[in-house]
């Protein structure tokens, strides 16, 4: 299995340096800010997106879950370094980096697991948004692996755990409809929803 | 470098929040007149601070801030560009809409009325019924 992370890291790292727009693109989609920041612009439109209430209604419990599924797949990757740790790909095989040299745990990936928590919880509440940020996250998620300092199954564990925890908190949020809906309620009363 | 994080989120904040009203027609929100300079607006303000993120780890090449700070930081920019927007956005449209009847609850009110005549009509409501 390490085998086949490693050889996989190789293949795709060995793509880089070969095409400057291409790793400049990916230099730049692979950092810890471009896509977060990009995807959170998202949700804040996302809150008054809608031509009538009730489609507005649905898009903010999106955000709402996009939110939460942010900060638990944040917690969550906290909590999973602290129990195992992985070195970088850079300091155990040939690479080429293009990056600075983070000096955490490689798995799994914080970044991708917080993109893809962000952007799933969006894809159950908003198809075609989600779609978007679905499509976005995966390229981040490629792109880390591109530039050299994750190794293929950091970022698909990151995916996977992001997917799951919007997945539950999703199905959460639906339980839980009656609360929620009484802060929108609160929310809107104070014009802000 | 926190700082500079701060404000680039916060001049993007702004921005697309006039996007996304002016498409959603809460015109009471809305800092113009046309959508189209709303659009414009939007594109000015945001599209160069995604340029910035884009290139930051070329400009601060160990620059990092820690997820939590960024966390902070990021719901800050928030809260300064909702509050922000809302301040400038009734001041600028008051007489616009003055004297206009709100509808709707939540946003839908903002159509036809800035935040503060909304707000200002619901404690009234409130008030009213007690």
């Amino acid at each position: 299995m390490i085998t086949i992370d490693e050889n996989l890291y190789l293949w795709i790292n060995g793509l880089a340096g070969h095409f400057a727009p291409l790793d400049w693109l990916l230099k730049g989609i692979a950092n810890d800010y471009f896509v977060i920041i990009a995807s959170c612009l998202v949700l804040l439109a996302l809150w008054s997106w809608g031509k009538d209430a009730g489609q507005r209604d649905k898009n903010q419990k999106g955000v709402i879950c996009a939110s939460i599924s942010l900060g638990l797949a944040q917690g969550f990757v906290s909590i999973c370094n602290t129990f195992c740790f992985r070195t970088r790909p850079f300091e155990v095989l040939p690479a080429n980096l293009l990056f600075y040299q983070p000096t955490d745990s490689s798995f799994p990936s914080n970044s991708v697991a917080v993109v893809f928590g962000l952007a799933f919880a969006v894809f159950l509440a908003n198809r075609k948004v989600g779609g978007w940020l679905l499509a976005l996250a995966a390229l981040h998620a490629f792109s880390r692996v591109y530039v050299g300092i994750h190794y293929p199954f950091d970022v698909l564990a990151g995916a996977a755990a992001g997917m799951m925890i919007a997945f539950l908190v999703t199905v959460a949020v639906r339980l839980l409809d009656k609360p929620i809906g009484w802060l929108l309620g609160i929310a809107r009363r104070l014009y802000m929803a | 470098m926190a700082f500079e994080y701060f404000y680039l989120v916060l001049i993007a904040a702004v921005g697309v929040i006039q996007a996304a009203v002016a498409y959603n027609g809460l015109k009471g929100v809305c800092f113009f007149y046309y959508k189209t300079s709303a659009y414009l607006f939007a594109l000015v303000t945001t599209v160069p601070v995604l340029i910035s993120f884009f290139y930051w780890n070329s400009r601060n090449p160990t620059g990092v801030i820690e997820g939590r700070e960024q966390f902070c930081l990021f719901m800050l920019a928030m809260v300064a560009a909702i509050g922000f927007t809302t301040v400038f956005s009734s001041v600028w449209n008051h007489w616009r809409f003055r004297g206009n009847e709100i509808k709707g609850e939540g946003f839908e009110a903002l159509r036809q009325a800035t935040f503060f005549q909304a707000l200002r009509y619901g404690i009234g409501e409130v008030l009213k019924k007690k």
